[in-house]
């Protein structure tokens, strides 16, 4: 009832259709009542020997048209009454789905993507039973079973609905005990059918482990213990749950008992005919339905109403970067002045800042390299350029002399082209997946892009080409494909800065080599922004910073930054120096390359 | 069509398979039958006796009070009857089914867990778990639904037309003619509704799949601006979904409940006028009429409960396809051709080791092993050290008979691998893995595994020498403490201790160790250092290897690369070839700068970052 109250605002917009279908419930509910009536009527005419056949041919014409009329009536609410539902949550769906993709990253760095589908189809499902069945069941209840008690008053006999109706409350007393040990009993099933499933899950993950140990008879020997406590604890919800429907006829069957003695007695004394007393009995059993409705849809309510807690909590989330009010359109000169004092993803506790003391100038069309240790902040900053997260007081970006929150969101990201760590891709065509940032690019388009990204010729391998379907995340891809997916995905976009984080691990020197040659043809023309701990890729750059723990340890050119003496062992000085040696020697070992050949390859490139 | 009509037969076979396995309960079923039918005579008796009453107590005026109360209790006796009945029925029919239920599992998971190990490979764990727990649970729908729902409906219907035949035999042959339109409405119901049934669920499942998958690229969408383009995307499949559920409930509207509401309302008006017709010229009784009008009404309800059970035996059909899919799989044994009762199996002794040209390919396109010759003393220590890929965990899992190489020969202690029995083979080697499985039960089970032969002694015994006894004992209830699902709640050196533990107190003559040290920390490393020389002790010992830091001291260490050893010989000797080893041993130099070795400390911020 309180989801109602809560749901108010939504359901509102389709008052007309749920009143309409109210109509009709009261309209079918009314009709109902005609039947037994005329049967009532045909029971008396054939005891009194008066039926007539006019009269009998009204009657039953009377039966047939109510039963097509209401036919046709039920028809109506049902569709009105769930079509409203469908409609509304597929608003409500759509609204979720508009809302998530609003939220700043900050948001899905705290919630599982398995958490948040729970609420997109667990959560709005219980919302639709709701608005659909649960609406449904309990003006249905109300109505009808108004109605009939109306019919059974007036049209019968009070004095027999009261002696009929005894056992009701009783009924309705006992299934409520039945529930309350239902649901105890039911949550301990469930319990051990999650025990169960633990089990399960772990012999197989850890399927290794029962073989090498010969663990197979202890598992299965566990597993059976675990499934017998289920079958019990089954069991033991079994023994409740067989109790409601033997219950609910075993009141009825003494409210007809009821009903039949004391319509008896009634008649007896001429205060009721045989035709009503039928009547009456029809009536009873219009009662059935209503009264079993009534109970269970509490617990429907019960869960919309969390469900609808849990949805409106989320979308009450304010996403942490958006527009500011006075927000302007990026500017066209798109160089960056980064100078961040310290930043931490979350400011309110006092773990160390991710970044700090980052002050740097990024000319347009420069290819500025990022390198440094895993988890020095690299991606970060990448991150803080995309403006996935806004900067403290004190640090800023700007971009053309405009800081970053000053522009809005929309404009300063086409103006940017990033390719994560990690690619994601979507199902879909290949071609969709490059053309994902501009929907309506030509196939010439996609192909020079994929040209770019020296994925080409393996998509012309594939049977199908760019229309490949790939799967969730493209799995039917390797690493290096993918990678070479997004790369292609994010040249198309054909932005202004193209940020590279870490793109190329899973590529080979020689296709690496390729595709740095192709991006250095636009150097000059496209800011480049390179994450990497492959320093061979970086000896062309205007600019490289090596950070450690977030603060800038070297930076320079690639000539200045080997230019530094012998490095020491065991200190973070000299850092690239000492690696890049380490990497000439190691990384490009496969391909036969020595160290003084090095030079010359990224000369070519 | 005809694929249609053989996937309909194999889930009927599965079907007849499936009752089979409710064979040894099956006078426990036939008594719920027989409880079934008789609570459903006796409800049919409840309105002859309503007949009764009317024509005989209350029409002609009530005289015999005394008649009229016994009738009424006679009228509630079956009522109570029946409710006791249906009740028994019930439960009895719950209770076998879950013991039906549980014999499946039992015999599934039994089965499972002997599949061989490249069956695991090609199938999610997640979907086996399904299998083993949900897909089973689905069953019982069958026996506690379907079956019970199809046997009432029919005692329920010959039981109305019995009643009717009694009653008046015409009209009875006008009722039976319903039959044939119910059976088309539910025929057509279905032909109808089950594309759009099914439109409806592959509709959601599309939209589930795009939210989940936008939801997962989120960043990368807004990177990129494509909100609105996808929630373009979105949209259309939401509107796509709606209207098919629309026209769902349109065709549930039209067919189903109402529908059926419907034929009753006309065959009441046909009773109701048949009677009213025969009451011109001949004695009706009213008791008849109100009798026939309740027997009406019951005979559409078990159309109604049908209806409903289909979906049910749908799904029982497609999850017992399932079912019998993994029960097919050929278990180990079977594709070892080993027999259980082999009595001459030879025992491990020694601990020698040898490989001689063995090829494997997991695949049968790529070589995971190809040609590998080498030979291990008993005794020795002995270290495997490659790229991943190289082959080098490949050798422990040819070991451990966990896959079928198909060249060459494997022999342990002079006998081929493939002679000893399994249980010698899992005594003889012990297996220590880089991400130690810690099971549920307690840490003494955990250590002794549940082997009777491991004692409480034995297993403290193990725990001290590997120094895992500390941590154990400071733990609540030591030894019984139940470190939970997967042992979260120890530290990665912790577990390691466990199962090195847990290894000594079986005390293997082969040792093998695979990437054992791989995720150790600084603060357990120095007890798992000196446990790993505890336990070579008196064995032969291969370590697959990551980190060489942990394998200078070995005998002899093979270098792999693509399937083949290309090197092997001393850490020292290798150190001075030019060569993979030095490249490896360089390479590794490097990660620990860049920091890609898992590091305390800075795992936290990379997982951030």
């Amino acid at each position: 009832m309180k989801l109602l109250w809560k749901l108010r605002f939504i359901l509102k917009d389709y008052w007309q259709q749920y009143l309409l279908a109210f109509i009709c419930l009261q309209i079918v509910s009314a009709l109902n009542l005609l039947p037994p009536w005329l049967i009532g009527h045909v029971v008396d005419g054939i005891k009194d020997k008066s039926l007539t056949n006019q009269e009998l041919f009204n009657y039953v014409a009377g039966i047939v048209v109510t039963g097509v009329a209401v036919y046709g009536f039920r028809y109506v609410w049902r569709a009105k009454l769930y079509g409203a539902s469908i409609e509304l949550i597929r608003k409500q769906r759509s609204r979720l789905f508009a809302h998530f993709t609003q939220l700043s990253p900050e948001f899905y760095q705290q919630h599982t993507t398995g958490d948040l589908m729970a609420h997109a189809t667990n959560d709005l499902n219980a919302v639709e039973e709701s608005v659909g069945v649960g609406i449904m069941t309990l003006v249905d209840s109300l109505i009808a079973g108004l109605t009939v008690l109306f019919a059974m008053v007036f049209l019968v006999s009070g004095k027999l609905t009261l002696l009929a109706m005894l056992p009701f409350p009783l009924l309705v007393w006992v299934t409520k005990r039945y529930g309350v040990a239902l649901y105890s009993r039911f949550g301990r099933s469930q319990a051990a059918f999650s025990n169960l499933n633990e089990e399960t899950r772990e012999s197989i993950t850890g399927i290794r482990a029962v073989k090498a140990h010969q663990l197979t008879d202890r598992q299965t020997q566990r597993f059976e213990q675990l499934s017998m406590e289920a079958v019990e604890a089954n069991t033991s919800v079994a023994r409740v749950d067989a109790l409601f429907g033997p219950s609910i006829s075993l009141f009825f069957g003494l409210s007809f008992v009821l009903a039949l003695v004391g319509g008896a007695w009634l008649i007896s004394h001429g205060q009721l005919t045989v035709g009503l007393l039928t009547s009456f009995t029809l009536y009873l059993s219009q009662m059935l339905g209503p009264m079993l409705q009534f109970g269970w849809q509490f617990n429907v309510f019960q869960r919309g109403s969390a469900s609808w807690g849990r949805l409106e909590k989320l979308l009450s989330r304010k996403p942490k970067v958006s527009n500011a009010p006075d927000a302007q359109q990026a500017p066209d000169d798109t160089s960056l002045s980064i100078n961040i004092q310290s930043f931490s993803y979350n400011a309110a506790s006092d773990e160390k800042p991710v970044l700090q003391g980052i002050s740097t100038e990024i000319a347009a069309g420069a290819f500025i390299g990022i390198t440094g240790r895993t988890g020095s902040g690299k991606s970060t900053l990448l991150r803080l350029i995309l403006r996935e997260f806004d900067l403290p007081e004190g640090s800023f970006i700007q971009m053309g002399n405009i800081p970053l929150q000053q522009l809005t969101v929309e404009s300063l990201r086409e103006k940017l082209a990033w390719v994560p760590q990690e690619p994601m891709l979507f199902s879909g065509t290949i071609a969709d997946n490059i053309r994902f940032s501009a929907p309506d690019a030509s196939l010439e388009a996609v192909e020079k892009a994929a040209k770019l990204a020296a994925i080409d010729e393996e998509i012309m391998g594939f049977k199908d080409g760019y229309d490949t379907l790939l799967g969730e995340n493209g799995i039917n891809l390797s690493g290096g494909q993918k990678q070479r997916l997004a790369l292609a995905r994010a040249l198309l976009a054909d932005a202004e800065i193209l940020l590279l984080d870490d793109a190329f691990s899973a590529l080979d020197m020689k296709t690496e080599a390729r595709i740095l040659k192709n991006l250095m043809a636009m150097k000059g023309k496209k800011t480049i922004i390179l994450v990497t701990q492959r320093l061979p890729e970086l000896i062309t750059a205007d600019h490289i910073l090596v950070l450690d723990r977030g603060r800038i340890i070297e930076q320079g050119n690639h000539d200045r930054l080997m230019a530094s003496d012998q490095p020491e062992e065991n200190t973070t000085e000299h850092w690239y120096a000492k690696i890049f040696r380490q990497q000439a020697r190691t990384l490009l070992h496969p391909l036969e390359v020595k160290p003084d050949t090095v030079i010359k390859r990224s000369d070519v490139a | 069509m005809i694929a249609n009509d053989e996937k309909k037969t194999s889930g009927y076979r599965g079907l007849a398979r499936l009752v089979r396995y409710a064979k040894p309960y099956q006078w426990q079923f036939l008594g719920a039958f027989l409880i079934l039918l008789l609570a459903t005579s006796l409800e049919m008796l409840a309105p002859w006796l309503m007949k009764i009453i009317l024509d005989e107590h209350i029409a002609p005026g009530v005289n015999d009070t005394m008649g009229l109360a016994m009738m009424g209790s006679a009228l509630f006796g079956t009522y109570l009857g029946s409710a006791i009945l249906q009740y028994i029925q019930n439960v009895k029919f719950q209770e076998n089914a879950l013991k039906v239920v549980h014999d499946i599992r039992r015999m599934l998971f039994a089965h499972v867990l002997r599949l061989p190990m490249s069956y695991f490979d090609s199938e999610p764990t997640g979907r086996l778990v399904s299998r083993i727990t949900n897909d089973s649970e689905v069953l019982r729908q069958m026996f506690v639904g379907v079956i019970p729902a199809i046997l009432q409906a029919f005692f329920r219907v010959v039981g109305i037309f019995i009643a009717m035949a009694l009653l008046d035999v015409r009209l009875m042959f006008m009722t039976a003619m319903l039959i044939p339109v119910m059976l088309l409405a539910i025929h057509l119901y279905q032909k109808i509704s089950h594309p759009v049934i099914h439109g409806v669920r592959s509709q959601l499942a599309n939209i589930n799949t795009r939210v989940n998958e936008s939801l997962n690229g989120m960043r990368i969408i807004q990177a990129m601006g494509q909100e609105a383009h996808l929630q373009q995307q979105f949209d259309k499949d939401n509107e796509e979904w709606s209207q098919l559920k629309r026209k769902n409930i349109n065709i549930d509207s039209l067919l189903l409940m109402p529908f059926t509401h419907l034929l009753n309302g006309i065959a009441l008006a046909v009773v109701v006028g048949w009677f009213g017709y025969q009451s011109g010229f001949s004695l009706v009784e009213v008791g008849t009429l109100y009798a026939f009008i309740n027997y009406l009404g019951r005979f559409f309800e078990p159309f109604r409960q049908i209806t409903m059970q289909m979906s049910s035996l749908q799904q029982s059909l497609v999850a017992s396809e399932r079912l019998f899919q993994v029960l097919n799989e050929e278990t180990e044994d079977t594709q070892h051709g080993q027999s259980k009762n082999q009595t001459d199996s030879p025992e491990i002794h020694s601990g020698k080791l040898e490989f001689n040209n063995v090829t494997l390919s997991y695949d049968s396109k790529n070589m995971a092993l190809d040609n590998v010759s080498f030979t291990v003393e008993p005794g020795q220590f002995v270290a495997i050290v490659g790229h991943s890929g190289s082959g080098k965990s490949s050798v422990i899992n040819l070991l451990m008979r966990f896959y079928q190489h198909q060249e060459g020969q494997i022999l342990i202690d002079n006998q081929p691998l493939t002679s000893l029995k399994e249980d010698t083979l899992r005594q003889g080697l012990g297996l220590v893995f880089q991400e130690p499985y810690i099971f549920s039960g307690t840490m003494a089970e955990n250590i002794s595994l549940n082997h009777d032969q491991i004692t409480d002694e034995h297993v403290q015994a193990a725990a001290r020498k590997v120094h895992a006894d500390p941590f154990i004992q400071e733990l609540d209830e030591s030894y019984e403490h139940k470190p939970g699902p997967g042992g979260k709640a120890l530290s990665t050196g912790e577990r390691q201790l466990l199962s090195f533990a847990r290894t000594i107190a079986q005390n293997p003559k082969i040792l093998l160790l695979d990437e054992a040290t791989a995720n150790i920390d600084g603060e357990t490393e120095h007890h798992i250092k000196e446990a790993l020389i505890t336990l070579r002790e008196n064995r032969t010992t291969i370590a697959v290897a990551h980190r060489l830091s942990t394998i200078q001291d070995a005998d002899q260490i093979l270098v792999m690369d693509k399937g083949r050893i290309v090197q092997s010989g001393t850490h020292e000797e290798l150190l001075l070839q030019e060569g993979h080893y030095r490249d490896l041993y360089l390479a590794q130099q490097t990660e620990e700068q860049l920091g890609t070795t898992q590091q305390p400390g800075l795992t936290m911020a990379a997982a951030n970052a």
